[in-house]
Formats: C-alpha cells, sequence, structure tokens
C-alpha cells in the first residue's frame, strides 16, 4: 500500500521509491531492497502498477513504475480500510488506557 | 478472473522469454545501484567507496533476484526442473550408491507387487452383475459350525422369504461321460436349481437356460455344458443342441451350451437340474449339503433378509425340532464363503517387512550422504537458497530414486507373477482368479514407491537443513565425522532393520521346519511304487452295499493277479490328501462327546497297509473277513492311541464313530484290532488322529483303487483298464496318477508359504548386511586419519577392528530384542500353517538368532578390518 501511495503522485523509478518511503516516513521504513523488487513484481503481476522503461534525470535507462486505474482504486479502498482499521484500534488502546 | 488470467500470461512471458525478464531485472538492478552510488557521491564519498556502501546496503544481488523471481508461479516450475536435473546429476555422480538404493528397492517394491498381484487375483469378486446383492446362505448348526442347508430347508425359504428375488442350491458331483462312439471321460459338474443363471445374470451363448419345468422330478433329463467340453469333447458339433449324451449312465439331451470361462460355481463344465441329483426328493431335513445363493430383491438389504430368515427358522424349529432345533441361518456377501486369503495375508505381512527393511537401509544410505553432502549445503545457503527449496531438492532426489526403483520393481514384479503362474496347477482355481498386473496393481505399486520416498526422503532432508552453514563451511569436507544426531538416527534404523530381519527369519525358519516335518512324516510311506486309480460308481446301478462290496472285491481279486503287482487295496481316498472327519465316541463314555474329539475316517480293502509299505505298530490288519456282520473292526493310528486311549492297551477296546453330517442314534461299538504308524491324511494340516475302517462296512461309491507295482503308470494303466472293463465296460478309470504326484500336490502350499518367506527372509537378510556393511564402510572413510594416528602411535589391528566394529553391538542387541518380539507375533501370524511345529519353537528362534549376528558381525567386520591394511602414512595424508 504504500507503494501505491508513493507512486499516485507520479511514476517513478525503484530508487526513487526506496528513497521517497524513507523521506516520507521520516526514517521510520527503510525498506530493503530485497523485498522492494519482490513486491514491484507482485504489484506488476497484479496488475496494481505498470512499469516503462525510460531515461532518469541523469540520463540513465530507469524503469518507472507508475499507477494502473485498478491500482488507483486498490489504492483509495485500502486506504479506506486503513483509515476504519486505525481508527477501532485507536479506540480500543484509548479505552484500555483509561480503564487501567 | 482478469488477474488470475494476467498472472498466466506474466509467468508464461517468464517462461518464454526468459532471457529479456532477467535481463531487464537485472538492469534494472543495476540502475538501482547506480543510482544509489550517485546519490552517495553527491553526499561526498568517492566513487568506489560509494559503489561499495550502495552493494552492502543492497545485499547479495543474486538473492535479491532469487527472492523476485520467486514471486510468480513459473518459478516453481523452473527450479522443478533444475532440481529435476541437478539431482540426475548427482545420482549419477555417485552411481555406487545409486545402484545400491534403487536395486534394494526394486526388489522389494517389485516383491511386494508381485504377491499383490496374486493376492488381489484370489480377493477378486466372481465376475457377477451387482455382485453386491448375491449373497450365500448357510445354516449353523446347534454346535455352532457353518454347514450348507438341506434341500428340505432350501425349499421351505425359497417358498416363504420375501427378501429374494430368487434363490439357487447347487450340489457338486464328478460327471463320468459315456458316449458310445467316444471314449469315456469325466468333469466336474453341478446339480444346479433352473433360477442359477438368471440369477448370475449369464446366458447360454447356444440353445436355451433350465427351465422350471427342467427342475422336477421325472422331467425330461436335460443337461447345459461349457463351452470347452463343447468344443473339447464334442469338437464344436454345430448341432450340440438336441444331441443326446451320456452322464454317469443316463441319456441326457443337450439344451444349452455356456461361454468359455464360466465354470460355475468354481471349476465346474457340466449342469445338471438339482431335482434329478439322486436321492434328493428323500433327503433328510438335517441332510445340510446344498450350497444356496440368492439375490436379494431391490431395495432389500442384507441385514433384512438375514432376519426374515432368521424368523422363517425359528418357525420351521418348532415344527421339526428333532432336525431344527438351534439352526440358524447364515447371510453373507457371496466372495466371502471363497476367501481364501488368510495365510496370504500373513505373506503380505512379510514383503511389507521387506520394503521397510529395504526403506530403513536407502534411509540409512542417504543419511550418510547427508552428512557428507553438508558443505555443499552449506554453500547453497549461504548462496542464497532457502531451506524450502534445499528440502526440496532432496526430495527430489528420493523422488528419482523411487520413480527408478519402481520402473524397476515393476519389471521384477512382471517376472515374479510370471513365475507364479509358472509353478502353479492352473485347474484349481476359481474360474474368475486371473493374476495381473492390472491398474490396481499398478496404483498400488505407485503407491507404495511413494511412500518409500516419504519415508526416507523427507527425514534426512529435514535434518540435513536445519544445519548452521557457518559451521559447516568451516570444516570443509573430509574431516567431519558424522554428527552424533545422525549417528543416533542411523543406529536407530539399523536397529530396525534387524528386528524386521529377525521377524522375517523366524517366519522363514518355522514354515521350513513345517515342511521338513512333513517332509520326515511321509518318508515312512513306500509312495515311489504306488500307482492311484479314482472309482466313482454310477449309484443306479450299484444302488445297494452289497452290489458295491461285491464288485470292489472282485476289481482287487482281478488287480492281484496282474504280474507287475504286489499289492492292491481299495480306500476312500490316498493318504496325504484329505479324508472325512467322524467323532469318536471313546469306551465308558455316553452320546454326548466334546465337539473336538474327532478323527479322521479312512475305509480301506484289507492289503491297504501292504499296498503303503507300511507296517502295524500293534495287533493285525484286516482279512475278508473284518467289516462283516460280528466283525466290526477298526485300526487306529499311533496319535489315536496316544490321544484318546493314552495309558492303556488299545487292542480289544471298542469305540464308536458317528458321522456329523449324519447323526446316527446308535452307531455299532467297533473293536480296535491294530495300532498303525501316524500317516498324513489331510493337506496343509496339522496331523490327527486316524480310524481306518474295513470298506465292507460302509462301501461307499467313490473309491480310490491303490496299486503298488513294478511297473510305472503309463504301463500298468492298459492291464488295470482290462480288468475293470471286464467287470463293468460302463466304468472308466480316472485319474490314474503316481501316489508321488499326488504327495508333491498336497505339500504345495506348504513350499509355496515356506519360499515366500523364505525369499522375504533372504532379501532382508542381504538388505540388512547391506546396510551394516555400507555404514561401517562410511566409518571408515571418515575416520581415516584417525585409524592411521592409531596405528601409527602402535595400535594393534584387532584394537582398531574392534574400534570399528562395536559400532554394529548397539544395533545388534536392540535388533535380536526387538526382532525376538516380531519372532512371537510372526509365529502367531504363520500359527495357521504350522505342522508339528510350535510358534515359539526355540530351537528356530536359537538358530536365526546367531545367523542373524554371524551375518551382522560378517557385515561389519568386514570393512573394519580391510581399515588395519591401511599405510599409516597414506592415512594420514588422506585429505
Amino acid at each position: 500500500m504504500l507503494i501505491l501511495k508513493t507512486l499516485a503522485l507520479e511514476p517513478m523509478h525503484g530508487y526513487g521509491i526506496g528513497l521517497r518511503l524513507e523521506q516520507i516516513s521520516q526514517g521510520v521504513f527503510r525498506v530493503n531492497a530485497g523485498s522492494l523488487f519482490p513486491a514491484f513484481r507482485r504489484l506488476e503481476r497484479d496488475g496494481l502498477i505498470k512499469g516503462e522503461w525510460r531515461a532518469t534525470e541523469n540520463h540513465r535507462r530507469a524503469k518507472y513504475y507508475a499507477l494502473t486505474a485498478q491500482g488507483r482504486a486498490t489504492l483509495r479502498r485500502e486506504t479506506r480500510q486503513w483509515e476504519v482499521q486505525t481508527a477501532a484500534i485507536a479506540r480500543i488502546l484509548k479505552m484500555s488506557t483509561s480503564e487501567s | 478472473m482478469i488477474p488470475l488470467f494476467r498472472r498466466l500470461i506474466g509467468g508464461l512471458r517468464a517462461v518464454f522469454h526468459r532471457e529479456r525478464v532477467e535481463q531487464e531485472l537485472d538492469e534494472e538492478l543495476r540502475g538501482f545501484l547506480q543510482t544509489a552510488a550517485d546519490d552517495k557521491v553527491r553526499a561526498g564519498l568517492t566513487e568506489s567507496a560509494a559503489m561499495r556502501a550502495a552493494r552492502i546496503e543492497l545485499g547479495s544481488v543474486e538473492a535479491v533476484k532469487e527472492h523476485v523471481r520467486d514471486v510468480g508461479w513459473e518459478s516453481v516450475l523452473e527450479q522443478l526442473w533444475r532440481d529435476v536435473q541437478y539431482a540426475s546429476r548427482t545420482l549419477r555422480r555417485s552411481r555406487g550408491f545409486t545402484a545400491v538404493a534403487v536395486i534394494s528397492l526394486a526388489l522389494a517394491i517389485g516383491f511386494n507387487t508381485t504377491l499383490f498381484t496374486i493376492v488381489s487375483g484370489m480377493g477378486s469378486t466372481p465376475p457377477v452383475d451387482q455382485s453386491d446383492q448375491v449373497v450365500s446362505l448357510t445354516s449353523l448348526d446347534s454346535a455352532g459350525r457353518t454347514v450348507g442347508v438341506s434341500y428340505p430347508d432350501f425349499q421351505d425359504w425359497r417358498h416363504l422369504s420375501q427378501s429374494f428375488e430368487g434363490l439357487a442350491a447347487h450340489s457338486v458331483m464328478a460327471v463320468n461321460l459315456t458316449d458310445r462312439d467316444l471314449a469315456a471321460d469325466r468333469v466336474a459338474g453341478a446339480y444346479i436349481s433352473a433360477t442359477t443363471f438368471s440369477l448370475l445374470r449369464e446366458h447360454p451363448i447356444l440353445g436355451r437356460d433350465f427351465r422350471p419345468d427342467d427342475d422336477r422330478p421325472g422331467a425330461e433329463p436335460v443337461v447345459i455344458i461349457a463351452a470347452s467340453v463343447w468344443k473339447g469333447r464334442y469338437g464344436g458339433d454345430p448341432g450340440i443342441i438336441g444331441r443326446v449324451i451320456t452322464a454317469n449312465g443316463r441319456r441326457v439331451t443337450v439344451v444349452g451350451v455356456m461361454r468359455d470361462g464360466f465354470r460355475f460355481p468354481l471349476v465346474h463344465d457340466l449342469w445338471l437340474p438339482l431335482a434329478v441329483a439322486p436321492g434328493l426328493e428323500r433327503q433328510a431335513r438335517d441332510a445340510r449339503g446344498l450350497r444356496v445363493f440368492g439375490r436379494l430383491a431391490t431395495g432389500v438389504r442384507l441385514a433384512q433378509a438375514w432376519a426374515e430368515l432368521d424368523t422363517i427358522m425359528a418357525g420351521l424349529s418348532k415344527t421339526y425340532p428333532t432336525t431344527n432345533a438351534n439352526v440358524r441361518p447364515r447371510v453373507e456377501p457371496l466372495t466371502r464363503g471363497f476367501d481364501l486369503r488368510n495365510p496370504w495375508n500373513a505373506a503380505l505381512i512379510a514383503v511389507g517387512i521387506v520394503l521397510l527393511i529395504a526403506c530403513a537401509n536407502v534411509a540409512n544410505l542417504l543419511l550418510a550422504r547427508a552428512v557428507r553432502r553438508a558443505p555443499e549445503i552449506a554453500i547453497r545457503t549461504s548462496l542464497g537458497a532457502t531451506r524450502r527449496r534445499l528440502v526440496q531438492q532432496l526430495v527430489i532426489e528420493s523422488l528419482l530414486l523411487a520413480a527408478m526403483a519402481g520402473v524397476a520393481g515393476l519389471g521384477a514384479a512382471a517376472l515374479g507373477v510370471r513365475i507364479w503362474l509358472a509353478s502353479m496347477p492352473a485347474a484349481s482355481w476359481p474360474y474368475w482368479y486371473h493374476f495381473a498386473i492390472n491398474t490396481r496393481v499398478l496404483s498400488y505399486l505407485s503407491g507404495i514407491s511413494l511412500g518409500s520416498v516419504l519415508f526416507l526422503g523427507v527425514g534426512p532432508a529435514w535434518s540435513l537443513s536445519g544445519s548452521f552453514p557457518e559451521a559447516d563451511l568451516s570444516h570443509t569436507g573430509r574431516g567431519r565425522s558424522a554428527g552424533p544426531r545422525a549417528r543416533r538416527w542411523s543406529t536407530v534404523l539399523l536397529s530396525a532393520e534387524l528386528a524386521l530381519t529377525l521377524s522375517l527369519l523366524a517366519g522363514a525358519g518355522l514354515l521350513a521346519r513345517t515342511l521338513l516335518a512333513v517332509y520326515r512324516a511321509d518318508s515312512i510311506v513306500d509312495t515311489d511304487p504306488v500307482i492311484l486309480a479314482g472309482l466313482d460308481l454310477p449309484p443306479q446301478q450299484y444302488a445297494t452295499p452289497a452290489q458295491r462290496i461285491a464288485l470292489y472285491s472282485q476289481l482287487e481279486e482281478r488287480v492281484s493277479t496282474i504280474p507287475s503287482v504286489q499289492a492292491t487295496a481299495l480306500a476312500s481316498g490316498a493318504p496325504f490328501y484329505s479324508a472325512a472327519v467322524w467323532s469318536v465316541i471313546l469306551p465308558g463314555q455316553a452320546g454326548a462327546t466334546p465337539a473336538s474329539q474327532t478323527s479322521s475316517y479312512v475305509l480301506i480293502g484289507p492289503r491297504y497297509f501292504d499296498t503303503l509299505g507300511l507296517r502295524l505298530l500293534r495287533g493285525r490288519v484286516f482279512t475278508d473277513l473284518d467289516g462283516t456282520p460280528g466283525h466290526e473292526t477298526v485300526i487306529v493310528n499311533e496319535l489315536f492311541a496316544s490321544k484318546y486311549l493314552a495309558g492303556t492297551n488299545p487292542l480289544g477296546q471298542r469305540i464308536r464313530l458317528a458321522d456329523p453330517t449324519k447323526p446316527d442314534p446308535k452307531p455299532p461299538w467297533l473293536t480296535i484290532v491294530g495300532v498303525s504308524p501316524t500317516v498324513r491324511e489331510h493337506y496343509a494340516q496339522e496331523f490327527d488322529p486316524v480310524v481306518y475302517v474295513p470298506y465292507r462296512l460302509n462301501p461307499l461309491a467313490n473309491m480310490v483303487l491303490m496299486t503298488r507295482a513294478s511297473a510305472d503308470a503309463a504301463a500298468l494303466a492298459p492291464a488295470l483298464r482290462e480288468q475293470f472293463r471286464q467287470l463293468d465296460p460302463d466304468l472308466p478309470l480316472l485319474d490314474i496318477q503316481p501316489l508321488n504326484w499326488l504327495l508333491s500336490g498336497t505339500r504345495f502350499a506348504n513350499q509355496v508359504f515356506a519360499t515366500l518367506f523364505g525369499i522375504a527372509a533372504a532379501l532382508g537378510l542381504l538388505l540388512a548386511a547391506v546396510g551394516l556393511y555400507a555404514v561401517v564402510t562410511y566409518d571408515v572413510g571418515q575416520r581415516t586419519r584417525e585409524i592411521g594416528i592409531r596405528l601409527a602411535l602402535g595400535a594393534h589391528p584387532r584394537q582398531v577392528v574392534w574400534l570399528l566394529g562395536r559400532r554394529v553391538l548397539t544395533p545388534l542387541a536392540w535388533g535380536l530384542t526387538i526382532g525376538l518380539g516380531g519372532a512371537w507375533g510372526v509365529g502367531r501370524l504363520v500359527r495357521g500353517m504350522l505342522i508339528r511345529t510350535s510358534p515359539d519353537d526355540p530351537l528356530t528362534l536359537v538358530s536365526i538368532s546367531l545367523v542373524l549376528t554371524v551375518v551382522a558381525l560378517i557385515a561389519a567386520l568386514r570393512p573394519a578390518r580391510r581399515s588395519t591394511r591401511l599405510d599409516p602414512v597414506t592415512a594420514l595424508r588422506y585429505e
């Protein structure tokens, strides 16, 4: 889901995605390449993102990943679910702290 | 649906455009590295330091790629294929190991499959349409024994029951075919109810089935014959329907021909209506000799039918208390009545044990190999192989082994079945037995092959892949010896192998002793010069006992005039094969006797013992006077005397004998005049007491003529036939054969099982020896350097042998202990097949333990001894 979110703004290449994740989360998530690339492959297979070879800002060739329409839908759905869940968890936590 | 489809396409693309996909991945990762390095350069690192840092961050590029590849389904296939290739390469590299593993598994699998083919051939059901609706009906008499059904009971069942579409009865007999223009011949035939064939859903291929009209006393006599008789005896005569033939002296019209291979009820080729069976109409309600089967009416279950018959029988026992009190019916599926499989189950267990031994053996070899391969595994682990992947690799190796063994085993089984068929007298099997490797057998074969993979592959694989790469990498190879865990496993496996082998040896030993006991006991009869001929009098012409006695005494007289004949006698049956069993009433006993107080009952002519070359132990043989009124005498065998008349002089004592199938309220007293040696009167059965009765007391219509002659059977036959023809030209002499043929036939079952267990035990022993040998050899290989040091330091070779050989003592001790328990179990299993042998025969148990110990020590000490011949210098450099 996080990868989908980073791609929601613009297409990006692998390193950029990793970097962006780290930046956005202010260093909380440092995603290893060993998890990142299999995730790309999986998302691509599921049709949520689409890879495309393009030149980078410093004139190298890199595979840019972009969100597909289906990916956008999934992102929206999962974000909503996540919000619902976190809200629920937060409520439970608050309740148990107020009890103790 | 769509995502699934897309995944499929993606996978296919990866398979077919593998290089491009790989290249892209490569490039992508390289780009990632570059960009990361660029970033670091921007942050102030030098180019090379940046590259290094980026690489460290990324970790192993290959591992990342492996992870990425793992995402799609196609990778599983690809890995599988690569693993198969890899496994076949490794197996090819260690040919010795592969050969031993495949051969031992193949032998065990082949042996198992052969036996399964045999047992499933015998367990097959008669080929009857909807055979689950067909049930066999018997009676349980007041003593709880299963007996047949009497004709009056059968008639009542048929008329009163509603649960059946129909009931049919049959009894079997030998039929003499004596057509004027053809040589006399005998076939096995059956009297059957007219409904029999239609209940079996069988139809004649020519002519018609019996009609209810045919199955009625006084009906026009008709017969249906098998295609084999039609083609064999009557040359496929197109006018066979309507032809009149002579069967048992009566002229009957052929109305039908049954298809080839149909030999109801077992191996019978000619059928007459039940109603013409002699004496049937007058048969007593307690003469329970008919076999009855029925087809359940639609929707009726077996239990319902049984309950209904129970009610009918309860009514009959009130109406006929003298004959039917406490007699109950019994209903069971048709096939149950023909179950011969019990001893075969014991044999199946035996070959199952062989398979277990083979598996334990191969597992042991795999374990030893696995320990040796630890460094290889360690390298693969550090290069990024996952644990699952490693286990998969090893399981595939076992699968490959099992597949090879399965194919080789199939070949072995095909050979085994052929040997079985060649050694079998085919005619003695019921007509539906077929021994062929069919799909059922093939699935059994695949089942046990796959089962053995699970048994041998998964365990070692799991224990292996749990090891730590760091530790294994630092010891490169040879210097390492098997870890304690592998060693313990190997000891467990060896103990199991030895224990199982001992159990098999017990079975083989006991059955071999049985066979020896039978041979020794039979050898007191001088069988070589004795020739048998069967005699079957048609009841119509020889209806009274006096007529039969007259014929028999004339026959004995005439045959003894043949120059080459030394002695001749008629008997109710030849020895070794089978005899009637009657109840015995001892002196001082009133009417009721224990059910187990029985004796074989053999009718004999005066010169019976001369003919067999036997001398009585006490008393005298019969004369022509014995058996006539006032001279009711018998001869008993030694076992009878010691079992029933122990401690007394049997001569002069009086006993009574009662035929259990025809209760006689007042059997005559019989005086014992002689005691004979104990001769076996049954096949594949424990020796029992025998009473020899003069045939004049009870002249049956079925007798055997035994002749002791200096000529062989072929030379004697024409002379015998000629004497016979002069007495009665219509009577054929049947089955003229030497007694030796019959004798070897009666030992066949003992031989088959002794041989099967013998092969199983020999295979087990061989496999266990190979297992031990391999383990010790492997040990020697592992400890070469140690041995070298010890020898260099002056160790005596014997000490070294002991050091290595003692490895075998623990499994041997365990194997003997557990194996003796197993031997006890096997003794119980084969108990029914033992003759004159106790299932815990101490001599057998001691000798098989010795055999196992000696073989185990030889297998273990040979490689150990070889190690001491090592040159210490070579051994030390061995690395």
